[in-house]
């Protein structure tokens, strides 16, 4: 067990490097190079901050010299600082990361508990009305583009039955509300993106749930469990389920790359004060060193994420725990 | 009184398109409490159907008629409720593949104690644990407490197959039925396992149905010897040896039993395979394999007469015709 | 054949004509405006109504199929190109050139592809030959990993043995017979490829970040249809319902392709 999760800890240290030398290669490597289409497109650079940047890529520099010079700051989390306000790039990205992992936490809840549920009631009744009913309909989420939904959401909630809010992560009078309002009010928000990612996410999880669970129900040890005589709920809901759960642990690592890369497009929409609108305005504004700074931070979140599902998979599941 | 009945069971399969296989067709059997049985026959006829028919254990795309009575009470006519009270209550099963019969992801002391709890209402960790010990202890696991811990991947095929036994003791029933019990084990694994079920055979005063393609395993655990082929009986008899039977089929299954003594290092088997079961003919199964197959086998399905079902059987105590 | 491949295979058609035949269909020019009739609402004339410029939305879509069916067939012909390639090397030659792409996979799997697509056409600019190129670079993992295994295990089987025992070359064994073998897997994901990208572009044209106007694709419909939500829904509705069926035709194909090529899983469902 210890070995299995040192050997698990020893693999992200290639996968570090490999993120760093992807991002360092597109920067350096990206025809009219970094500084110069910086300069041109980019009119609200400072020469100021452009020495800065200079210096802080050492651009005149070999390029393995600078790759080692970057990498050295990439373990202080060092991105440098923004071309639009000169603040500090991790303060920029962390500022943001609560807005995201609210969104991406409640919607991973969200969509694992339904899709267990769904996966689980349509392998019990498959080739039903039902089991068919919900693959169409969480086949359509995986397919329906999520911005068009969000407009017509916007449509349906902004202008037919304003009920519900389709911007932002908090009302405009947040700040005059008691601390139990608050939550309130960002719950509040949070429906209708959640909804959105949800149905989105819901194909990917029934499905797997879906078929293990229709496996671990024609294995031998299932068979063998009314050969022993046991009532059939505790059969199909703890021993069946146990077996067919553990390995959707490491779908929650799995599917967060997708989650949080997806959130951008959508973050844009809802005005979600999240990384992936913080991208999208740095992009929009040629703002490289936090456009570096989200994208990097984006692979280490989604990095933490696969550890602790590969860890969390390892303590329960005996088959690792105890090898 | 016979503590199982069997009357006319049949058990066909829907394939489908491929139209419907008749797994078991008109078995008819009765065993007395205490008395052993081996159901034996080449893969394919139908033994295994039989196993599964019990405990009510058949898959989902089958359909069975007849009745399987156990205390005289009819298993098949059964809900999944009434059956909970006849499995691992008045019979156990052990099966072939002990690995993939125990549930990978629970522990052994859960797997033995799901059961004592279902059926006695044993809920005390502490008489739970002592019934799990004693039962690991009864069926010769040596490291009683670790193996009580342990999961099923941690245990050898010889445990696993243990564990299997006492699970299926656990409650402790009058019948226990072994399916293939030792196809899946080494040799001398297979060896303490067989000597496992004949001491358990003896001190629990078990009816033991063991189901068996090796009729050299069935000889040496039980006295009565059913044989199977297409989905029926064909003998059914006290068999100690080859001369003791009277079917040419059963006779065929002595010859191709290796013997270590003879110079004969390749696998023998019987020519030919087993038929299709899938139409209902008026022939004997067996005559395009048979080595006694006269006119009256293409012409008319054989009844059991005597034990055995054939119209030119051998006579019992000779070894030719 | 099933009838989800029938079904996906007919709309995909159907599409691709659509596409094909876009100047047939329409008697307006996608550009022509006509500021008499700003947002107009759907009608006989202009079935789809008319955008802030007074251009015929459904001439615009017809073209917008253009972008979308391009873009989706090219991009994932470029990640099939380059994910076949890698997984075939890894697969086939095992060992360290296995555990070096592996790794490469598994770090492009870590960025999150469209964070490393935005960064990307940040660095080259947004156009539809540049989204094109990038989301075929950044979506070849999936088919790399497929054909690594697919390699592997076809490798495993005894008539490749065969194969090398009678002395066959060992690209003779790769073309004749590990490629058939995965075909048919690379055939599904190729068509949620063309999904996914099709997607991934109109999200991107969406931002802007994608094909640039004039020339019209879905995605960029829409983000004019965004400010005028409350008043023109169908600049919103029918551009969005049309990438919500492209996608939702080549994911039944696919789906419909996967059941066909997968006997295990046919079986299952019987």
């Amino acid at each position: 067990m210890k070995q299995y999760i040192l050997k698990r800890l020893l693999l992200i240290i290639p996968v570090l490097i490999g993120i760093t030398v992807i991002t360092f290669a597109i920067v350096h490597l990206t025809p009219g190079g970094f500084v110069r289409s910086n300069m041109e497109m980019n009119v609200k650079v400072s020469p100021d901050s452009m020495e800065r940047l200079k210096v802080l890529y050492g651009l005149d520099r070999p390029l393995y010299e600078q790759y080692f010079k970057w990498l050295w700051r990439f373990v202080r989390f060092d991105f440098g600082e923004s071309f639009i306000d000169n603040r500090p790039v991790l303060d920029k990205v962390l500022e943001r990361l609560p807005a995201t992992l609210l969104l991406n936490i409640v919607s991973l809840t969200v969509i694992f508990f339904l899709g267990i549920i769904i996966g689980v009631t349509s392998a019990l009744k498959r080739n039903s009305f039902y089991d068919r009913f919900m693959t169409l309909f969480t086949f359509i989420g995986y397919s329906v583009p999520a911005f068009w939904l969000a407009l017509i959401l916007m449509m349906v909630f902004a202008v037919k039955w304003p009920i519900l809010p389709v911007s932002g992560i908090t009302s405009f009078n947040f700040d005059m509300m008691s601390a139990g309002e608050q939550a309130l009010d960002v719950m509040w928000h949070l429906i209708l993106p959640v909804f959105i990612t949800a149905f989105g996410g819901l194909a990917y999880i029934s499905r797997y749930v879906k078929s293990s669970m229709i496996e671990s129900l024609t294995q031998q040890y299932t068979i063998a469990a009314y050969a022993k005589g046991l009532p059939e709920n505790r059969i199909i809901y703890k021993n069946a389920l146990k077996n067919s759960l553990l390995p959707v642990i490491t779908l929650l690592g799995l599917s967060l790359p997708g989650l949080i890369g997806g959130s951008f497009i959508f973050e844009t929409i809802f005005a979600w004060p999240g990384m992936g609108r913080l991208a999208y305005e740095s992009a929009m504004t040629f703002d490289y060193p936090v456009i570096m700074g989200t994208v990097t931070m984006a692979a280490f979140l989604t990095l933490l994420g696969n550890l602790i599902a590969d860890i969390s998979y390892a303590l329960v599941d005996p088959r690792i725990r105890y090898r | 009184m016979s503590i199982i009945e069997i009357k006319s069971l049949s058990v066909d399969y829907a394939l489908g398109q491929n139209g419907v296989l008749h797994a078991l067709r008109n078995v008819n059997l009765e065993v007395n409490a205490g008395e052993s049985i081996a159901i034996v026959g080449e893969s394919g006829c139908g033994k295994s159907t039989f196993a599964s028919s019990l405990v009510k254990l058949l898959a989902l795309n089958s359909k069975a008629a007849g009745q399987v009575l156990i205390d005289g009470n009819d298993v098949l006519a059964m809900t999944n409720r009434e059956l909970e009270a006849i499995r691992g209550v008045k019979a156990g099963t052990i099966f072939q593949d002990p690995a993939a019969s125990l549930n990978p992801v629970f522990s052994v002391k859960e797997q033995i104690e799901e059961t004592i709890t279902a059926h006695l209402k044993v809920r005390d960790k502490v008489e739970l644990k002592q019934r799990a010990i004693k039962l690991l202890e009864e069926t010769g696991i040596k490291e009683t407490q670790r193996v009580y811990e342990a999961y099923p991947h941690q245990l050898s095929g010889g445990q696993q197959q243990r564990v299997m036994t006492a699970i299926a003791l656990s409650c402790s029933p009058k019948i226990l039925i072994a399916d293939e019990p030792t196809t899946a084990l080494d040799v001398t694994v297979q060896a303490q396992i067989i000597a496992l079920l004949k001491r358990l055979k003896k001190e629990r005063n078990l009816t033991l149905i063991l189901i068996t393609h090796d009729l050299h395993l069935a000889l040496d655990l039980c006295a009565r010897i059913i044989v199977m082929y297409a989905g029926e009986v064909v003998e059914d008899a006290e068999i100690k040896s080859e001369t003791d039977s009277k079917h040419p089929y059963t006779r065929a299954l002595f010859e191709i039993i290796p013997d270590i003594n003879e110079d004969r290092h390749e696998f023998s088997v019987i020519p030919g395979e087993v038929p299709e079961l899938k139409t209902v003919m008026n022939e004997c199964y067996f005559r395009n394999r048979c080595v006694k197959a006269g006119k009256k086998c293409s012409e008319s399905h054989p009844e059991m007469e005597n034990g055995v079902r054939c119209f030119y059987p051998y006579t019992k105590g000779r070894l030719k015709a | 054949m099933n009838k989800m491949i029938i079904t996906g295979a007919a709309a995909a058609i159907f599409l691709i004509l659509a596409a094909l035949s876009a100047p047939l269909l329409t008697s307006y020019d996608y550009k022509a405006q006509d500021l008499n009739i700003r947002l107009a609402p759907p009608d006989a004339k202009h079935i789809f109504g008319t955008d802030e410029l007074g251009r015929d939305v459904f001439s615009r879509m017809l073209y917008g199929a253009r972008v979308s069916m391009t873009v989706g067939i090219i991009a994932v012909l470029i990640s099939a190109v380059i994910g076949i390639l890698f997984g075939a090397v890894a697969g086939f030659f095992g060992g360290f050139i296995d555990n070096i792409i592996m790794r490469f996979v598994d770090i492009m799997l870590t960025i999150p592809t469209l964070f490393l697509i935005l960064m990307l056409i940040v660095f080259l600019g947004p156009s539809i030959v540049n989204v094109m190129i990038i989301i075929g670079l950044t979506s070849w993992t999936d088919i790399a990993r497929l054909i690594r295994a697919e390699v592997m295990s076809v490798k495993k089987l005894a008539y490749v043995d065969a194969a090398r025992l009678i002395g066959l070359k060992r690209r003779t064994i790769i073309l004749k017979h590990i490629m058939p073998n995965i075909l048919g897997p690379v055939f599904v994901y190729m068509t949620f490829g063309i999904s996914g990208a099709i997607l991934t572009e109109s999200g991107l044209s969406f931002l802007g970040l994608g094909v640039q106007p004039p020339y019209p694709s879905w995605g960029n419909i829409l983000t004019a249809g965004k400010d005028y939500i409350h008043t023109a829904w169908w600049m919103v509705f029918y551009p969005g319902l049309a990438i919500f069926l492209a996608v939702f035709s080549y994911n039944i194909l696919g789906e419909g392709l996967r059941d066909y090529f997968n006997p295990r899983l046919k079986r299952e469902n019987k």
